[in-house]
């Protein structure tokens, strides 16, 4: 007996079975014990056949005997479907549809009895249909409301609709086109089965389906899509018993949510959105056949690209329902003359938002309490501003490259995509002009491309075939731009363009000419190896304006800015200085900046000397007295060191402890370890937090929580709300602190390690941040209305860190990146305002006098404007002076130079010899929480610190010989 | 099997049961034979599926390989001499279109020699309803009138009117003619139209009309006549008979008998008869994926017309247009000969 014969009959077995008695239907037969029931069953079934196709009184005998006489039809060697013959099929047939007896064991029921059960066995559970909700697709907005992204997971791009809400017309479409005895049916249609058999039987490369409704869903959902005997057997099975257990109005439901429609839509809601911009509920009977139409093939029917073709379908379908009577011959008259109307396309193709669509997700499911945000359609109403998310993006790309290309970092891994072979096939294609010319074959072939950095907002262009400059010598390389202009490509080097061939599809930055000797044109980028991340708070209220968790989602899925701890370096000093400051300092106190060493933590008699802690400036200086100003303006190490040795407590410890339980309030922190390099940025802190920090810095001490969902609903009901509340106050220190380190941060635009960007000063406040070993850049700032935050660096592979370079500080990398953003903030969020002057509650504790800025000298009448310092004033309105607090006023005499033009990054928090380093084992990029729920152990970070491989050269002290008040102290 | 089963024919001319039977032969071109070498009693046929135009699949002509290359016969067989592939309206599913329908050409020849002299020959006598109906018992004939004819009087045939007269005026007999598929082709047309749900039914019999006359003097133009037929002796009368309507599967028919003299045998008439029938191109489409596999290959409705399936039987169209084509002209051999 042939295998295909085997696998024939339990096909049969299983069609006999679910069409004749499916309440009585078995998955197992005994081979042997069960052979005259399974040859009964097989015997129904073929009686059932002939009543199923009206054909009880055609003398089926005759035409077989005749067609039999075909002389072809007994020759051996002629076979059908892998070694069929007609002769076993017929000898099959006069078995059990003829109970006559049969020379030979044609039909070896045993092994088609194994067959069955092998393939019935572990049939998928249909009970799960009952109540089935399909994931669905959320709708994004922004913060002004408009839809700004699409969420759904990969083939689910769907709002689900219950029935009732799918007009009846439209329900008779789909059933009138795909299965027309949906109604009558339990789950089988043995014509359509026995239709695709022997259809399948001439085309066996064309497989037919012959499927009901019920078995499209029991296919699609429960048992896929492979073209066997086996699924087809399943199929049948689980259409059957889905049949028993829902109704076929919940079959219907399951089918018309579930199926694909084309324009990336599946299900008729979204289909009807999408075609014809209205709910499914708003669906005419015309544009329901027309989608009735698709579900055979949205490809082969599409409207737009096929409309012919697309007509003839839909004039099936409204033939069909003609034919069901559910609509009257003029009408179809009438709906058939046209297509329905269309409604332009909107291809769902975002650009930008990846990261904070993400984002979105995972707060979404902890805000609500829902499965996923893919699990239903909701909208969720977040905080986004889109064309800022866009420059966001865009100005974190560019200025990674930018740093790379700056330090020869920068790489061309290859093309994106080359589209000579869609360009051939357009040339191909190509038809004679008819009215507007078409575009470049080149340009088509763009236009349909579909890139794979698609979040990269530099254009893309395709290399042109060579062309020759005017003196016809040399190749010159150009592309085109998805615009249609044609530009010279030029790269930081010819290796770059090397090996660049005719449509390669690479990303540029167009250099736009001058109009005069400067011509435009296109420069290469490839993607970079660096990484970085940006974020736009709004300071008020914490709302997420943009987010850009890394340079593309795409090539990294790791959000740096929520989901990343990364050392904050110089920009976590506020930190130490607020609390200083909190301490009753004012801004020109004098503290020196000069080497100090401070015990260990807890460390007592056994301490060694190795755990004596000695940081270091990032130049290796020390400059000696400095106002607090001027130090946190210019980063100083030693004197933010020194702060924690008198500058907030007496205690260096307690100092630490205080800097500390200021983070955790601010909530940088859940939990502070004690160590002193942490009032330096060695603990690592999320991009997030630390922008919420700053903005508080904005707010005189308000924190604001950072957010991006506003509200979310389902189904046009909410389910969550974020409370309107008033900002928590922060109060380890007040607002006279905070606005006195505002104004602080606003002088390192001023004058520090801001002054790259300098016209920003009187709108920004701000801090860079440099890491050890240049792992990290920083700036953090703020406006009025807005904190940004820009982090540059190597992802953490391997436990090890990547420097990127020495004097590759924040003020270097990241604040070119800061300024197109908060340009970018001005231009789209909210206007540029000069920074606000203290608040009523904050001025009534601050008094504005002029001071000389480097001494922090006062100044008196007739010495000039100066610089004006807010001093705090006592409960009693007295002005403390602190100035000389930490210094004395003889001690100053030597030193009082501050080198403005130092550059006093953070670095050197370990110091010599301190090799212990507790946020080593902070999680970074890329580790992840093992099962157990701790963290993947970090190697330590082995290098030397940087002064060590290239330590700079101290600057000799000076000595004034005439100082009478001795050496001072040194550490 | 969309449309049939079955096949297209031709009610032609009785002939009388009694006489002596006429043999066939089987040559490669009647046209080419030299009418001096026919043996008395014999019929030289021929349906050229050997001269290398026909279709491979199907073993007909395209209508426009036929009227290129035989443009003679294109002439007098086409149901006029300016015929062309129809362009017609359809309706599918309400969407009215314009089809061209392509068209195969089955086209048979025959030549014998009848024992008289032409002028002895009156062809008037076979231009009967007595006379048609007596050739084939299988086909049932009734005269019509010019009114009834299906092409003048429905716009959707307009495409079969002759542009230069009505058809079956001027003398011709009008006719129409129905003859019910035989043997298991009914019962396979019923399993087909029961399995075939939703496609137009398929009828189990051929219904067709047509004018039999004898061509005036001023249609025989000698020398084109002569062409035709491949044999230069003097035209003496032709017969013919244009079906100009047929239920399905085909757009006409011809059958054309052109008697001439015998220059060396001046007791004897030459005959050269024509068959010519416009089979719809569509029709050997349609399951053409069947044609391979066996068994199933017999349902197919180009297998049954060229007389290729198991369920081809009897004489008449049933047996398929070759073997019908045979015994038709045959029949008008005999009765020719017999007189």
């Amino acid at each position: 007996m042939s295998t295909v014969l085997v696998k024939i009959f339990a096909t049969a077995l299983t069609l006999s079975q679910v069409t004749v008695a499916p309440e009585a239907l078995r998955t197992q037969f005994d081979p042997q014990a069960d052979q005259a029931a399974v040859t009964q069953i097989l015997k129904d079934g073929c009686t059932q056949m002939r009543r199923a196709f009206d054909i009880e009184d055609i003398n089926l005998d005759d035409l077989i005997v005749t067609a039999m006489e075909d002389p072809t039809a007994l020759t051996s060697d002629v076979k059908i479907l892998q070694g069929l013959s007609f002769t076993d099929l017929h000898t099959a047939y006069r078995q059990f549809c003829k109970s006559e007896p049969v020379p030979g064991p044609t039909i070896d029921l045993t092994e088609v009895i194994k067959y069955y059960n092998a393939a019935l066995a572990d049939l998928p559970d249909h009970g799960k249909l009952k109540g089935l909700q399909l994931p669905g697709m959320s709708t994004v907005l922004d913060g002004k409301g408009a839809r700004f992204a699409e969420v759904h997971e990969p083939d689910h791009r769907r709002v689900w609709v219950p029935l009732a809400s799918i007009p009846r017309e439209v329900q008779q479409a789909f059933v009138a086109a795909e299965d027309k005895r949906f109604q009558q049916h339990r789950g089988v249609d043995e014509r359509g089965v026995i239709r695709a058999f022997m259809g399948n039987l001439a085309e066996s490369g064309r497989p037919q389906g012959g499927s009901t409704i019920t078995q499209q869903v029991a296919k699609n959902l429960l048992v896929g899509d492979d073209v066997t005997y086996e699924r087809k057997m399943r199929e049948m099975v689980v259409a059957s018993r889905i049949e028993r257990t829902l109704t076929k109005d919940e079959i219907l439901e399951i089918y018309l949510n579930s199926i694909y429609l084309g324009r990336m839509s599946w299900g008729i809601e979204m289909a009807a959105r999408s075609y014809f911009g209205k709910p499914a509920s708003a669906l005419t009977m015309q544009e329901g056949a027309l989608l009735a139409g698709l579900a055979k093939g949205p490809n082969y029917y599409n409207p737009e690209r096929q409309p012919e073709r697309a007509r003839e379908r839909y004039a099936y379908v409204l033939n069909r329902l003609q034919e069901d009577g559910a609509i009257a011959p003029e009408a179809m008259k009438q709906a058939v003359a046209a297509l329905p109307r269309l409604a332009a396309f909107d291809r769902p193709l975002r650009t930008s938002g990846f990261y904070f669509v993400d984002h979105v997700g995972r707060d979404a499911r902890t805000l609500a309490g829902i499965e996923g945000i893919t699990s239903r359609s909701y909208t969720v109403k977040t905080t986004l501003n889109a064309p800022l998310q866009r420059a966001t993006e865009a100005a974190l790309q560019e200025g990674l490259a930018r740093y790379e290309l700056s330090v020869g970092r920068h790489r061309f891994a290859g093309p994106e995509a080359n589209l000579a072979e869609a360009v051939r096939a357009i040339e191909t294609a190509a038809k004679p002009a008819s009215g507007a010319p078409a575009d470049p074959p080149w340009r088509q072939a763009l236009a349909a491309a579909r890139l794979k950095a698609y979040d990269v907002h530099w254009p893309a262009a395709v290399v042109l075939p060579g062309t020759r400059d005017k003196k016809g010598a040399a190749e010159a390389q150009r592309v085109g731009l998805a615009d249609g202009r044609v530009l010279p490509l030029t790269a930081w080097n010819a290796a770059a363009r090397r090996g660049l061939k005719a449509y390669d599809v690479v990303r540029v930055r167009v250099q736009e000419g001058d109009g005069k000797q400067r011509a435009a044109r296109a420069e290469l980028r490839g993607e970079p190896e660096v990484q970085g991340a940006a974020l736009v708070l709004e300071n008020k209220t914490g709302r997420i304006l943009s987010m850009a968790g890394g340079f593309s989602y795409p090539d990294s899925q790791l959000n740096r800015v929520t989901q990343a701890h990364r050392q904050p370096g110089s920009a976590l000093k506020p930190l130490t200085f607020l609390a200083a400051l909190g301490r009753g300092l004012q801004p020109n106190t004098l503290i020196w900046d000069s080497p100090v060493t401070l015990p260990p933590v807890g460390g007592g008699a056994n301490a060694r000397a190795r755990d004596y802690w000695s940081p270091k400036n990032y130049d290796g200086g020390a400059s000696g007295p400095v106002t607090l100003r001027r130090a946190l303006e210019n980063s100083k190490n030693l004197v933010t060191a020194r702060l924690l040795d008198g500058g907030i407590n007496s205690d260096p410890e307690q100092s630490l402890k205080r800097v500390c339980e200021l983070g955790l309030e601010a909530q940088l922190y859940v939990e502070c370890t004690p160590h002193y390099p942490f009032v330096l940025g060695a603990q690592p802190v999320r991009i997030l937090d630390l922008a919420a920090f700053y903005a508080a810095i904005a707010n005189e001490g308000a924190l604001p929580t950072p957010h991006a969902v506003e509200a979310i609903e389902d189904g046009g009901k909410t389910i969550y709300a974020r409370k309107a509340s008033p900002l928590v106050q922060l109060g380890s220190a007040d607002r006279a602190a905070f606005f006195q380190m505002k104004t602080i941060l606003q002088g390192v635009l001023e004058r520090g390690t801001g002054r790259p960007i300098r016209r920003l000063a009187p709108y920004v406040a701000g801090k860079t941040g440099t890491t050890d070993n240049e792992n990290d850049a920083w700036f953090v700032g703020f406006t009025n209305d807005v904190t940004v935050a820009v982090w540059v660096g190597y992802d953490n592979a391997d436990g090890k860190r990547r420097t990127l370079g020495r004097g590759q500080t924040g003020g270097k990398i990241a604040i070119p990146i800061f300024e197109p953003i908060v340009e970018a903030a001005w231009q789209h969020h909210a206007p540029r305002t000069a920074l606000a002057p203290p608040s009523r509650e904050a001025a009534r504790q601050l008094m504005a006098l002029p001071i000389d800025v480097n001494s922090g000298d006062r100044l008196t009448e007739g010495q000039g404007r100066g610089f004006t310092e807010y001093f705090r004033l006592s409960r009693t309105g007295q002005l403390d002076e602190t100035q000389y607090r930490l210094v004395t006023r003889d001690e100053v005499y030597a030193f009082r130079n501050p080198d403005p033009y130092a550059d006093g990054e953070a670095g050197g928090w370990t110091g010599d010899g301190y090799a212990y380093d507790p946020y080593a084992l902070v999680p970074g990029f890329r580790e992840v929480p093992r099962q157990d729920g701790r963290y993947q152990q970090q190697q330590p970070y082995a290098e030397r610190p940087w002064w060590e491989e290239e330590r700079p050269r101290r600057r000799p002290r000076r000595v004034d010989p005439d100082y009478l008040w001795g050496r001072g102290p040194i550490y | 099997m969309k449309r049939s089963l079955a096949l297209a024919a031709l009610g032609l001319l009785a002939l009388p049961a009694q006489g002596q039977e006429v043999k066939i032969e089987e040559v490669p071109s009647v046209a080419a034979l030299d009418p001096a070498k026919l043996k008395a009693g014999t019929m030289a046929f021929s349906d050229q599926k050997t001269d290398g135009l026909a279709d491979e699949g199907t073993g007909l002509l395209r209508f426009a390989d036929w009227q290129r290359a035989k443009p003679g016969q294109k002439q007098f067989l086409a149901l006029h001499p300016a015929y062309a592939e129809p362009t017609i309206n359809v309706v599918v599913n309400g969407i009215p279109k314009r089809h061209t329908e392509r068209l195969h050409m089955y086209v048979a020849e025959a030549r014998f020699t009848v024992p008289k002299p032409p002028a002895q020959i009156d062809l008037a006598r076979y231009a009967t309803l007595d006379f048609v109906t007596g050739i084939d018992p299988a086909i049932k004939h009734r005269t019509i009138t010019p009114e009834e004819v299906v092409p003048h009087k429905d716009p959707e045939n307009a495409h079969n009117r002759h542009p230069a007269r009505r058809w079956c005026e001027g003398g011709a007999l009008c006719i129409e003619s129905r003859y019910a598929l035989e043997g298991k082709l009914p019962t396979g047309i019923r399993l087909a139209n029961k399995l075939e749900e939703g496609a137009k039914q398929i009828a189990d019999y051929i219904e067709f009309q047509s004018e039999l006359r004898v061509l005036p003097a001023a249609e025989l133009p000698a020398a084109d006549l002569q062409k035709l037929t491949g044999f230069g002796g003097t035209v003496t009368g032709a017969l013919e008979q244009n079906l100009f309507h047929v239920n399905q599967m085909m757009q006409f028919g011809k059958f054309l008998a052109v008697l001439q003299a015998d220059p060396v045998d001046a007791g004897r008439t030459v005959v050269t008869a024509f068959v010519a029938l416009a089979i719809e191109s569509d029709v050997l489409d349609k399951k053409k994926e069947y044609e391979r596999v066996p068994v199933l290959r017999n349902l197919v409705p180009a297998q049954v017309l060229m007389g290729n399936s198991s369920f081809n039987t009897g004489t008449s169209i049933s047996a398929g247009l070759p073997a019908y084509s045979r015994n038709r002209l045959k029949a008008v051999a005999e009765v020719l000969q017999r007189g």
